[in-house]
């Protein structure tokens, strides 16, 4: 009898992170599911950035997705858009990255699961790990945490709203640049990438004005043809 | 005083050499302008490569204020020595030529002639900066277009919307002139001291670069030194790019370059009032 409990103990811690990835897994399927509604979708966007050593007046720029994975960006000045957080794709999450699921819990009356999503190895790239907070009610991103290098963490938070009542899309993203090194502390100079990308800072964008399955044309999303152009 | 000033300005630009600043400047600038359009916005990417890993960049970066920009960086080395070229002609010239006599004899005083010829050396100088202002924004906007103006400072870089480029170039071509204005006096005094063109050239020049070093140099033992010298605030333009514009930097920088000509131009009325005139 004790041989069989302990068995049956053992099974059930054994399948108990399996049944965790599976749960992850569903959650995510759920949020890419949510998201496959919308096909494309264009959006004007008002972003104000604040980094360490860059001074960025307020930027204007439209928006294109199209599924599943196209951005394009267009602005007549200058525009400097995080690519965390705009870029972070529900289809990406299922495919490109294994997620646990870490923590389920009711906040604010809302239920939020919190998942780690780790990028699966791909020769030549770096294994990218995300804490990432799914809101359970509108099976859509509301938190990312990330680490891009050592010592460095970027937090995006996402509001959302329905859009033609029916698709939830983003209506507000906030990135925050944070670095455990002091600038006192920090190595000076350091080399290569790490030393020219800003340690701190916040960036923070607002969305407006979408448009929904319009039908984009692909050649909007062509930067050989845009190049030419 | 107008005539006198009418006759001055006639004899300078009459002169072959004052139009080698100009000839140098329209030759320079097309060539600048035409080996960034073979280089293409590589150099852009190139500053901002790191950045672009993790930000979607858009919008023209590559246009005629930011080539515009990067031609004021990189001639303000040798227009001082074109301004030279001719402040530095002023009155050595007419000592070389044996023509100080002659227009000294006439009903006006040494101190308004030598006026005459220092307002018309600050007139060529300001004629050359303006000349580099319209060949270099005419042409790089003409070629590469308009946009947003990355400034790339040591520590920082600043985007200036394209809205604010037009008085803030305006300001920076300003605080230019005001720049050079030291250096022609510095000129203009030296060719008050000699009898050969070629020495205020020559000297201007080698105190400008001495005093340039000094100025950039990373010692502790020189900073104090760095306050007297005016290489340290000819780089005042430069402050019209930054954000905010640091008015009271610019004011006394301006302050520090105006003081140092109004004490050459002093110094070189004294040396030429009592100025033994032989030829």
């Amino acid at each position: 009898m004790r041989t069989a409990l302990t068995f049956l103990l053992a099974a059930c811690l054994g399948l108990a992170p399996a049944a965790q990835a599976q749960r992850a897994q569903q959650i995510v399927a759920s949020v890419k599911h949510r998201f496959d509604d919308v096909k494309d979708y264009t959006v004007s966007i008002t972003a104000s950035v604040n980094l360490e050593r860059m001074k960025i007046p307020e930027m204007k720029a439209t928006l294109y997705f199209k599924q599943p994975d196209k951005i394009h960006i267009e602005s007549k000045n200058f525009s400097m858009l995080p690519k965390e957080g705009m870029g972070l794709n529900p289809s990406d999450m299922l495919s490109k990255y294994d997620a646990t699921l870490l923590k389920s819990e009711m906040r604010n009356s809302t239920m939020c699961y919190d998942l780690r999503l780790v990028s699966k190895a791909e020769k030549g790239k770096q294994v990218r790990e995300y804490f990432v907070t799914v809101n359970g009610d509108a099976w859509v991103v509301s938190h990312i945490e990330s680490f891009p290098m050592p010592g460095r963490k970027i937090t995006i938070d996402i509001t959302h709203a329905l859009v033609d009542d029916q698709y939830w899309l983003p209506t507000t993203i906030s990135v925050n640049y944070s670095s455990e090194q002091t600038d006192e502390a920090a190595p000076e100079p350091q080399t290569g990438r790490q030393r020219n990308i800003p340690r701190k800072g916040t960036a923070f964008i607002r969305y407006s004005d979408y448009k929904v399955n319009t039908d984009l044309s692909d050649d909007i999303f062509d930067k050989k043809k845009e190049d030419k152009k | 005083m107008l005539i006198l000033l009418y006759n001055e300005c006639f004899k300078t630009f009459a002169k072959w050499r004052t139009y080698i600043g100009f000839i140098a400047v329209a030759i320079l600038i097309p060539v600048v302008m035409v080996l960034m359009h073979l280089e293409g916005s590589r150099f852009v990417e190139r500053q901002m490569r790191a950045l672009s890993a993790d930000f979607f960049i858009t919008g023209n970066l590559f246009n005629g204020w930011l080539i515009a920009q990067i031609i004021m960086n990189g001639l303000w080395v040798h227009v001082p020595a074109l301004i030279s070229l001719v402040a530095g002609d002023q009155l050595s010239g007419e000592a070389t030529g044996g023509t100080f006599r002659l227009i000294l004899i006439r009903p006006v005083s040494r101190i308004t002639i030598l006026n005459a010829k220092y307002l018309v050396t600050l007139f060529y100088t300001k004629l050359l900066v303006l000349s580099i202002a319209l060949l270099s924004l005419g042409l790089g906007l003409w070629i590469f277009g308009s946009g947003d103006l990355v400034a790339f400072d040591r520590d920082m870089v600043t985007i200036i919307p394209e809205s604010q480029l037009w008085l803030r170039f305006l300001l920076a071509y300003a605080l230019a002139i005001v720049s050079m204005w030291t250096v022609a006096s510095l000129a203009f005094f030296i060719s008050s001291l000699v009898e050969n063109a070629i020495g205020p050239i020559i000297t201007t020049m080698t105190i400008i670069i001495i005093f340039f070093i000094i100025s950039n140099l990373p010692i502790d033992a020189v900073e104090p030194f760095k306050p007297w010298l005016f290489t340290t605030y000819m780089n005042v333009w430069q402050q019209a790019f930054k954000d905010p514009i640091d008015w009271i930097e610019i004011a006394r920088s301006c302050g520090a370059l105006c003081a140092y000509s109004v004490c050459l131009w002093s110094a070189t009325v004294l040396v030429f009032r009592n100025k033994d005139i032989v030829t």
